[in-house]
Formats: C-alpha cells, sequence, structure tokens
C-alpha cells in the first residue's frame, strides 16, 4: 500500500487539533440532538393528547343531549302524558374542529423537528466519509491518505454534520419554545370556559338526579344488575344512586384533570425548548421537564 | 356585547341554571299542579332557553380565540417549512461528501482511460 506522508508534521498537528476542537463540540452536539429528539418525541405525545382530549369534549355533546332527555322523563311530575324528549344538542364541534387543527399542525412540525434531530443524518455522513476515502485511494496515481487522516476522515465529517444540526435544532427550539408558549397560554384561556361546559353537563345533572324520588327507583331490579350486600330496599336504592353520582363525579373529574395536565404539558414543553435552545445546555434542565411531562402522561 | 356584562349575564344564568337543577322535581311538581303537562312543557322549554343561553356564551368566547388558532396553524405550518430547510441544509453536507467521491471516482476513470 502506497503510504505518502503528502501532509507534514505541522499540518498533521493543526489537523489534530481541529480533531479534537470537534470532538468536544461533538460531544455537545451529539447531546444537544438526544435531548432535542426526546423533546421532539414528547412534543409529539403532548399534541397527540390534547386532540384526544378534544375528541372527547367533542362527545360531550351527546353525552349531554341524552342525560337532558333521561332527567325529562326522570323528573317529570306525569310521564304517561308527556311526550318524548329531544332536547337540541349544545354542538361545539365548530370551535373544536378549529383547535384540533392547530393541535394537528403542531404534531406536524414536531415530525420535522425529530426528523432535524436524526442521528442518521449524521451517520449517513460518516458512512459517505467512508465512501469518498474509498474513492480516493482507489486511484493508484494519488498517494493513499496518511493512516491517521484516513481513520478519522469520516468521524471529522460526522462532526461537521453534528455540529451543523446542533446549531439548527437549537434554532428551531427558540422556534418552538415561542410556538408552544402561545398554544399554552390559549389552552389556559380555554381551560375556564371548558371547566364551565363541564360543570353544566355534569354538575346539573347530578344536581337534577338528586332531586329524583327514591319511590321511581325500584330495589329488586338494582339488584338483578348490581351486588349490593343489603337487605332493605331504601339502603340498595340509596347505595345504587350514590354509585351514579360518583361515576359521573369521576368522569368529570377526568376531564378536568386531563384539562389541567394538557396546560401543565405545554408549559413544561415550553420550557424544555427554551432551555435546549441557551448557548449553554443546562441537560439536567431539560431533563426535569422532560420528566414532568412523561409524569402527566402517565397520569391517566 | 361588554366582556364583564357577558361575564355577568353568564354568572346570572349560571346561578337560575344551579337554583332550578336543585329543585327540578319539587318545581316541575307544583307547575303539574297548577296547569298540568302543558305548564310543565313550557316550563321545560323555558329552562332549556336558559341553557342554551348559556352555552351560546361559551361559544363565544371560545370563538373569541379563533383567529389566534388560525394564527397559530399558520405559525406551525411556516415552522414546518423552515424545518424542512433545515434539514435540507444539514444533508447538503451528505450531498456535497457524495458528490465530491462521484468527481474523484470520474477523475480516477479519466486517469486510466488516459492511461497516465
Amino acid at each position: 500500500m502506497k503510504q505518502a506522508a503528502f501532509l507534514i508534521p505541522n499540518q498533521m498537528k493543526y489537523v489534530i487539533k481541529i480533531t479534537v476542537f470537534l470532538f468536544f463540540v461533538s460531544c455537545g452536539s451529539a447531546k444537544v440532538a438526544e435531548l432535542g429528539s426526546e423533546t421532539a418525541q414528547k412534543g409529539e405525545e403532548v399534541s397527540q393528547r390534547a386532540i384526544e382530549l378534544y375528541q372527547l369534549l367533542n362527545k360531550q355533546s351527546e353525552i349531554e343531549k341524552a342525560q337532558r332527555d333521561r332527567i325529562k322523563i326522570l323528573t317529570n311530575p306525569n310521564p304517561e302524558s308527556m311526550t318524548i324528549p329531544d332536547t337540541r344538542p349544545q354542538d361545539f364541534s365548530e370551535q373544536i374542529e378549529k383547535r384540533i387543527s392547530a393541535y394537528r399542525q403542531l404534531l406536524i412540525a414536531y415530525d420535522y423537528f425529530d426528523r432535524l434531530t436524526d442521528k442518521k443524518l449524521s451517520e449517513k455522513t460518516e458512512e459517505l466519509g467512508g465512501a469518498l476515502q474509498e474513492s480516493y485511494n482507489a486511484i493508484e496515481q494519488l498517494p493513499d491518505l496518511p493512516e491517521e487522516a484516513s481513520s478519522k476522515l469520516g468521524e471529522v465529517l460526522k462532526m461537521i454534520t453534528q455540529a451543523s444540526q446542533a446549531k439548527k435544532i437549537k434554532e428551531h427550539s427558540l422556534a418552538f419554545h415561542h410556538l408552544t408558549e402561545v398554544y399554552h397560554v390559549l389552552w389556559e384561556k380555554d381551560k375556564a370556559v371548558w371547566n364551565a361546559y363541564l360543570d353544566r353537563v355534569y354538575d346539573d345533572y347530578i344536581a337534577e338526579l338528586n332531586t329524583v324520588k327514591s319511590e321511581q327507583y325500584d330495589a329488586k331490579k338494582i339488584l338483578d344488575l348490581h351486588h349490593f350486600p343489603f337487605t332493605e330496599d331504601a339502603v340498595i336504592i340509596l347505595f345504587y344512586r350514590l354509585e351514579q353520582r360518583e361515576q359521573l363525579v369521576t368522569q368529570k373529574k377526568e376531564l378536568v384533570e386531563q384539562l389541567n395536565d394538557v396546560g401543565e404539558m405545554l408549559q413544561e414543553l415550553s420550557r424544555a425548548h427554551e432551555k435546549l435552545a441557551e448557548k449553554k445546555v443546562k441537560v439536567s434542565d431539560i431533563l426535569q421537564a422532560l420528566k414532568e411531562i412523561e409524569n402527566l402522561l402517565k397520569d391517566e | 356585547m361588554n366582556n364583564d356584562r357577558e361575564e355577568l349575564l353568564k354568572i346570572a344564568l349560571a346561578g337560575a341554571i344551579g337554583e332550578f337543577s336543585a329543585n327540578r322535581a319539587a318545581i316541575l311538581e307544583l307547575a303539574f299542579a297548577n296547569g298540568g303537562q302543558e305548564v310543565v312543557q313550557k316550563l321545560e322549554s323555558e329552562y332549556d332557553v336558559l341553557r342554551d343561553a348559556y352555552f351560546e356564551i361559551l361559544k363565544r368566547q371560545l370563538d373569541r380565540n379563533n383567529h389566534l388558532y388560525g394564527q397559530l396553524i399558520k405559525a406551525a405550518n411556516e415552522e414546518v417549512e423552515n424545518l424542512k430547510t433545515s434539514i435540507k441544509q444539514v444533508n447538503n453536507i451528505n450531498d456535497i461528501i457524495q458528490l465530491t467521491s462521484t468527481v474523484i471516482n470520474l477523475v480516477g476513470r479519466i486517469l486510466i482511460v488516459l492511461g497516465i
């Protein structure tokens, strides 16, 4: 194998210095890409969670209509003479669709952010660097690259890509910080309205069910559906009514908690992006924000 | 409608709705005793109107933020375009290396053909 020392010792020193410098930059760059990737994935999950929650809120219209119709029958003093109730549903789909579209767009943006953080981009550079070196060495008329240079070429090129990738990730992270901040502000603004909506859907129905007379319930039929270890009819009926109320309270509570959780997740996401965009990345701050999101995502 | 007045109306409606809900069965029985099913149905309709009005206020409050969601969609879409450009730019390094390899291969072939 031909080994022409076409790089003189001084030039070699220079190459080594650059390589060492790139190595340190590369360590930081690789970490930025890794944290960026994790943030992007959390961003996708949060966007998806927001979409799912809006879909649940959209279903409340049907629930509300069914509850209205039922309570009209249950509280009518003379159901024999009443017509079948058909309450007009409260349709919020127009408002919800707009919001779902916004979160779908955020989901798409996170998908692209995830692609930008993909380590395959720099790995591909390393592969191509190897191929480049092979092409060069294959030309017999040209002196082969020295061992030191050829072994490091792919790695150095990879470092250059990583540095460029990290720079871009930071730039876009700043954009995502501002974007998610606005998403969060709007979420909090809307949240007050959705809470008021859920109060009407659930609290009113619970209060109205409480006004239904116990005589309207048949303890024997309740026992066909439920297992209550009691003999007294009044107790069986009260337990059944308690259970009904608890179910409704739980349904509402879950929705209210999810509304709070998505708000918090958006705030943490914005914080993670802000920290990732900083010149000196504080890894622990980003990891803490991502951990908070992880915990909130688990709370279902 | 002024936002403060709207909020006051919302509170008043919520109060009236809550009051009716908490005494629903008793109120309807009283209505039935005073005028039969017809009065009950009328009362139910009026209550529905109250609820409709309340929900209408909620929809209006949400609608007020609609244009901001429109702007968010636009901003997120612009970010997607910027990201596409950035991904392309990072990939440019790979394209350059690939192109360089191709040129070197070509030079090698030319040297072979020319017998240098």
